[in-house]
């Protein structure tokens, strides 16, 4: 899996050093949360303070939590509970009650206001400080990096001499979306995929991959930026084996010269064990594994079309483009297509943008989908939004004929 | 100012810059050009560390910061305007230029430059405090190079700054990082549009695909028949 959002590259252009003041956040939420629950602990009149601090400590500090995936950071907040109980039970700490009753000096209402208001005071002051534009900076770039799209085209057409098969198009797949292409033959939508995968250079408009442009860059490199795609037909090498055909997909990504493979050196032969068994583990994941010794052209329609999905996914992209994947596809496979699509973007967490005509499969798997006619971008919407539009219906729905 | 040797980075699995060297010498301004894809934004991005090299070196006012961290490269005075220009969207335009002077401490200069910036992009006044995320592109762009100008930086990198940008604006841009440079900062810029970058630069560097094929004096590949063809001609 490529990961496609960036480290708070936008925070640390700025100078700032997100690392430590994620570390300082964390301990400032968690000093907080102990403080509150010791306050709690200590004397019911406390409360207020008390649930002030501890609610302003998970605050701050979940949403780092979250940053920092630390689940054992949630463990530590609860140490509140545990230093009160320690506190009030350790006589050589604490001189056992006698010396938290020397505490109990301050528990009462107005002690436990003042302590309120200060730590809302210090919070606020803290917003201002350097610290406080920091963490801004941080939050603000983690909700751009869950907002980036892994592909944006803007604007795109594609003029062909006189005639013009694709006309402005905007379209957006988002991180781990699925999102469909559909319209009448001759609409535009396979040009749209060359377009993206650089077969086609666009007359006009962009088109970003990993918020980067990928305009005027060649098919192959394309590729080995993370986008893979399939094909209406299939195209498998029907002869060779399952294995093989995952093999040879991989073999693709295998650098080394050809000294070493001819002789067969021992670097050579550990990469190639390791492309085997990587094609082997991405068998078993699809489903396919039983089948690996067989010939991929005696497999059931339906899992040819898997294997070719394998073998795109063997190019470890970050986006993958089905070419009308449920083509020729009886009811019962196009059930199965559909969640293989599902299972594929979970486990190898990939974008899909797909094209198809089969309304089933786009309407039961797509979040979202872009409807071609004449290469113009008729309706754009969730499957709801898009079947009940009248444009669409007239121009493509029409009358199902299956 | 910067002095990059032999730097070989990899991304992903790709061979993006091919032991490339070069060279920019303080107050100028020099260009990177070269088609998509050809490694000019990993060039920039390598310097702020944001990738790392597998071998080559790469000088900052002679400290090796190949292997330093972006924030602290960023506060030494080297600053990069990314690609897409990356502003804040939920932030205001003056929100967005304070963060620029995140590095720096005091108050009066850092409010004196930004009426400064202000100057530079009359626009940015005008829009202070709308939402970044809800001006044009051009709008954006001036505030990414305003809110980097808020660090008060000793050199600019600049990723493609004429990029989805009406032709008009693309000139208001150049001609504010002429008068940038004029006040002192160093630019290393990279541009797609090489007529417009070399028209500015002092010295230009030419790439293809990961590798330096050309380089020269900005006038001299202006004039360049190679160059011409493949980068001034369409």
């Amino acid at each position: 899996m490529r990961a496609v959002s960036r480290d708070y590259e936008a925070a640390r252009l700025m100078g700032i050093n997100v690392d430590t003041i994620v570390s300082i956040t964390f301990f400032l939420g968690s000093i907080l949360a102990v403080l509150g629950g010791f306050l709690l602990g200590l004397s019911e009149i406390m409360l207020i303070a008390g649930i002030v601090a501890a609610i302003l400590g998970a605050l701050i500090a979940a949403p780092i939590l979250r940053l920092r995936d630390d689940y054992l950071a949630i463990a530590t907040l609860g140490f509140s509970e545990i230093i009160r109980v320690v506190f009030t039970n350790t006589m050589s700490l604490t001189n056992g009650a006698l010396g938290l009753k020397g505490l109990t000096r301050y528990t009462n209402v107005y002690y436990s206001w003042g302590l309120a208001i200060l730590v809302i005071v210090f919070m606020f002051s803290l917003r201002k400080s350097s610290y406080g534009k920091a963490l801004m900076a941080i939050r603000e770039d983690e909700v751009a990096a869950e907002s980036m799209s892994v592909l944006k085209a803007e604007g795109i057409t594609m003029r062909f001499g006189g005639l013009t098969a694709v006309s402005e198009l905007t379209l957006e797949v988002p991180e781990h979306g699925i999102v469909g292409l559909i319209g009448p033959n001759g609409a535009g939508k396979t040009t749209v995929f060359n377009m993206i995968t650089g077969v086609y250079a666009p007359t006009a408009g962009d088109i970003k991959f990993d918020n980067r442009s990928i305009l005027n860059i060649k098919p192959h490199r394309i590729t080995e930026r993370g986008i893979a795609r399939t094909f209406q037909n299939i195209r498998l090498f029907k002869e060779l084996s399952v294995l093989d055909n995952v093999v040879i997909a991989n073999h693709l990504r295998l650098e080394s010269n050809i000294f070493s493979a001819v002789l067969r050196l021992p670097g050579y032969v550990r990469k190639e064990k390791a492309i085997y068994e990587k094609s082997l583990k991405l068998l078993d994941e699809v489903g396919l594994l039983a089948y690996q010794s067989d010939k991929a052209g005696s497999l059931p329609y339906g899992k040819q079309r898997k294997l070719e999905i394998a073998r795109a996914l063997a190019t470890d992209p970050a986006l993958l483009l089905l070419d009308e994947p449920a083509a020729g596809m009886n009811p019962q496979e196009s059930m199965e297509l559909m969640h293989f699509v599902r299972l594929v973007r979970e486990k190898f967490n990939v974008s899909i943008l797909m094209i198809e005509h089969h309304m089933q499969v786009i309407m039961g798997v797509c979040e979202k989908i872009y409807v071609l006619d004449y290469g113009v971008n008729i309706a754009e919407g969730t499957p709801l939004e898009v079947q009940s539009n009248p444009k669409v219906i007239e121009a493509y729905l029409g009358v199902e004929d299956d | 100012m910067i002095k990059i040797n032999d730097l070989n980075v990899y991304y992903g699995g790709i061979h993006a810059l091919r032991g490339i060297s070069l060279e920019v010498p303080k107050g100028k301004i020099v260009s990177l050009i070269g088609a998509n894809g050809a490694g000019k934004s990993t060039t920039l991005r390598a310097i702020m560390t944001l990738e790392k090299p597998k071998n080559g070196t790469i000088f900052y006012k002679d400290r090796d910061i190949t292997l330093e961290k972006t924030q602290n490269i960023v506060q030494s005075g080297l600053v990069l305007v990314p690609e897409g220009r990356r502003v804040f969207s939920n932030l205001t335009v003056e929100e967005n230029l304070i963060l620029g002077a995140y590095t720096r401490k005091n108050a009066q200069v850092i409010q004196k430059d930004m009426e400064w910036v202000y100057g530079l992009f009359p626009r940015l006044l005008e829009r202070k405090k709308q939402k970044a995320g809800t001006m044009s592109g051009g709008e954006q762009q001036m505030l990414a190079v305003g809110r980097a100008l808020m660090s008060k930086p000793e050199v600019l990198l600049m990723d493609e700054p004429s990029l989805g940008l009406a032709p008009l604006i693309v000139k208001d841009i150049f001609d504010i990082i002429k008068k940038i440079n004029a006040l002192g900062v160093t630019i290393l810029l990279i541009e797609q549009n090489a007529k417009v970058a070399l028209e500015i630069s002092d010295y230009g560097y030419v790439m293809e695909v990961g590798r330096i094929v050309l380089e020269g004096k900005g006038r001299d590949l202006l004039e360049d028949e190679n160059v011409k063809k493949a980068y001034l001609g369409a």
